[in-house]
């Protein structure tokens, strides 16, 4: 064995040690612990079983939400959007963003994110989407199709762009949900959220479970908080909307901008992980039986 | 050295574990362990339990917090207390972290994959390692000293592939088990790959932060080095930065770079 392979060979077992160090780590989040010895009143609360019913009165506050928003001819609202990452240590942190919507229906869309992370501008004209990132002065092109939610799935499709805000701002929000809703229960009224009083309720799929406060008078939703089930360290995505403006005239030069129009273009691409040309992706290996020997 | 090796990856296994422990195992003798033996045999306890044995070309090793090891005749095992494994010989290894983390390679080359489906590849020979997942590179800054290189919530790799209308938290079906962004399993394989990739860079003679040997291909940035140039050819947009090209894109709601081969 070489000096060369040793080395190599070494950096190799680090690589598995840490993975086994990391999958702890991350694992401790996720994991469940070892059954008590005795049961405890919160592992006794966990057995009970969950009945996934859907309660009419949290339906109906959904339908009324959702009617409100789609009878709308245009809206402006703002998003702030808050959403949890682990640090190394594992405890995540929280990142915000922030952005300022505005919609006109069928075909028109405006995303003006100030901040924090990097700024960015997002337009369907009715035409073209147009990604603009205003710090680096460039921007992305493509062929608009004729809604808004067409356009979503496009950006989503092509870019992996995606709007935590899209449920409030798709053409029929309910039935977008209908479909796949296992649950749905009716929690409260709360007078902190938004200002405002609102309707508490959770809903899930088999997805994700989501908490929402939906304006008890004028059925507008405020805040939203989402947990994936497919996320092992089942982290918190909040969004809080505001300053809610339905069926206000908006300026015919809202959606396109000056500035984007004549900058450097670049491609709209899905920031996926890819392989170099030539390489097949590995596969994990198969553990040896080696004879052990006392 | 199969067996020190071997010995070696215990102890990591046995950091899955608690840092404790293998820290004690590692420094045995220096905090009050004891060895004893002879020409053919010996045995070692360490003070807080852990204990090895061997001789007549097999050896053993018990970690005080349920980690072993044993091998022989040019193979080897390992078992962490909480389900880690580990074994090797005839050139080859692989080695399986108990909450889903995995390792295999040989003479020279070897793949790592975390639980969240970020993966890291060695070639023999190549001198660099690569990640592929976005979080080494795609999120630079996890302790928040600076987030500037983040971007907002994106679909990659968390919502998956389901994307049944895209309509949003409710509606976007968040199809993938594997979420790979951020979390700190596959930063700490990033680290890994990083340390791996400079470390290989020095010993190439190149200046500490030279562009030019530090970025892989393929691997994606959320903003450029210093003293890049832009570059148009064939209506595509590049930055020359050293001697590494950068194609950029809008995705995930915002610019990020890609390193690419010379266009």
């Amino acid at each position: 064995m070489t000096g060369t392979r040793l080395i190599l060979r070494g950096a190799a077992l680090g690589i598995a040690g840490l993975v086994a160090v990391a999958g702890g780590r991350a694992g401790a989040q996720t994991r469940r612990a070892k059954p008590a010895a005795k049961p405890t009143p919160a592992a006794a609360a966990a057995t009970v079983p969950v009945t996934l019913e859907l309660e009419p009165r949290a339906i109906d506050i959904l339908k009324a939400a959702s009617a409100t928003l789609a009878a709308a001819r245009t809206m402006r609202f703002t998003a702030v959007v808050s959403y949890e990452n682990p640090s190394l240590l594992g405890p995540p942190l929280v990142y915000t963003t922030r952005s300022e919507v505005t919609l006109q229906r069928p075909d028109k869309l405006r995303v003006i994110t100030t901040g924090d992370g990097p700024p960015a501008e997002f337009y369907d004209t009715g035409t073209q989407l147009i990604a603009f990132a205003p710090a680096e002065n460039l921007v992305a092109v493509a062929d608009a199709p004729p809604t808004v939610d067409a356009a979503l799935a496009k950006a989503y499709e092509m870019a992996a762009m995606y709007f935590p805000f899209s449920d409030v701002i798709v053409a029929d929000p309910y039935g977008d949900l209908a479909g796949s809703l296992k649950l749905a229960f009716y929690i409260g009224q709360s007078k902190i959220v938004g200002g405002t009083t609102t309707d508490m309720i959770a809903y899930a799929t088999d997805a994700v479970f989501v908490q929402a406060w939906i304006g008890a008078d004028d059925k507008l939703p405020r805040r939203l908080r989402a947990i994936y089930a497919a996320d092992p360290a089942q982290l918190r995505h909040d969004l809080e909307l505001s300053d809610w403006q339905l069926d206000v005239a908006i300026a015919p030069d809202a959606f396109a901008s000056a500035r984007a129009a004549s900058t450097t273009r670049i491609d709209f691409a899905r920031p996926d992980p890819m392989l170099p040309p030539g390489l097949t992706p590995p596969t994990a290996g198969k553990p040896t039986t080696p004879a052990r020997k006392k | 050295m199969t067996t020190r090796l071997a010995l070696g990856l215990v102890g990591l296994l046995a950091g899955a574990l608690a840092a404790a422990p293998a820290f004690a195992w590692a420094h045995a003798n220096r905090f009050g362990g004891s060895t004893s033996g002879s020409y053919s045999s010996w045995t070692h306890s360490g003070r807080w339990g852990g204990s090895a044995a061997g001789g007549n070309g097999s050896w053993s090793g018990h970690s005080a917090w349920g980690g072993t090891a044993s091998g022989g005749g040019g193979s080897w095992t390992a078992h962490g207390a909480e389900g880690g494994t580990a074994s090797g010989g005839d050139g080859s290894w692989t080695a399986h972290g108990a909450y889903g983390g995995s390792a295999s390679g040989g003479e020279g080359t070897w793949t790592a994959h975390n639980a969240y489906g970020t993966t890291a590849y060695h070639t023999a020979g190549s001198g660099t390692t690569t990640v592929y997942g976005t979080d080494n590179a795609y999120h630079p800054t996890y302790y928040g000293g600076t987030y500037y290189g983040y971007h907002p919530p994106t679909t990659v790799n968390y919502y998956g592939s389901g994307c049944y209308d895209c309509g949003g938290w409710s509606s976007a079906g968040a199809a993938a088990a594997g979420a790979t962004l951020g979390l700190a399993t596959g930063a700490a394989i990033g680290e890994a790959a990083e340390a791996n990739t400079a470390a290989n860079a020095y010993t190439a003679g190149y200046a500490a932060g030279s562009t030019s040997a530090a970025y892989t291909t393929g691997a994606i940035y959320a903003t450029l080095p210093a003293g890049c140039s832009p570059t148009t050819l064939a209506a595509t947009t590049y930055y020359l930065c050293g001697n590494t090209w950068f194609k950029p894109s809008y995705g995930a709601n915002g610019v990020y770079y890609r390193v690419v081969p010379t266009p």
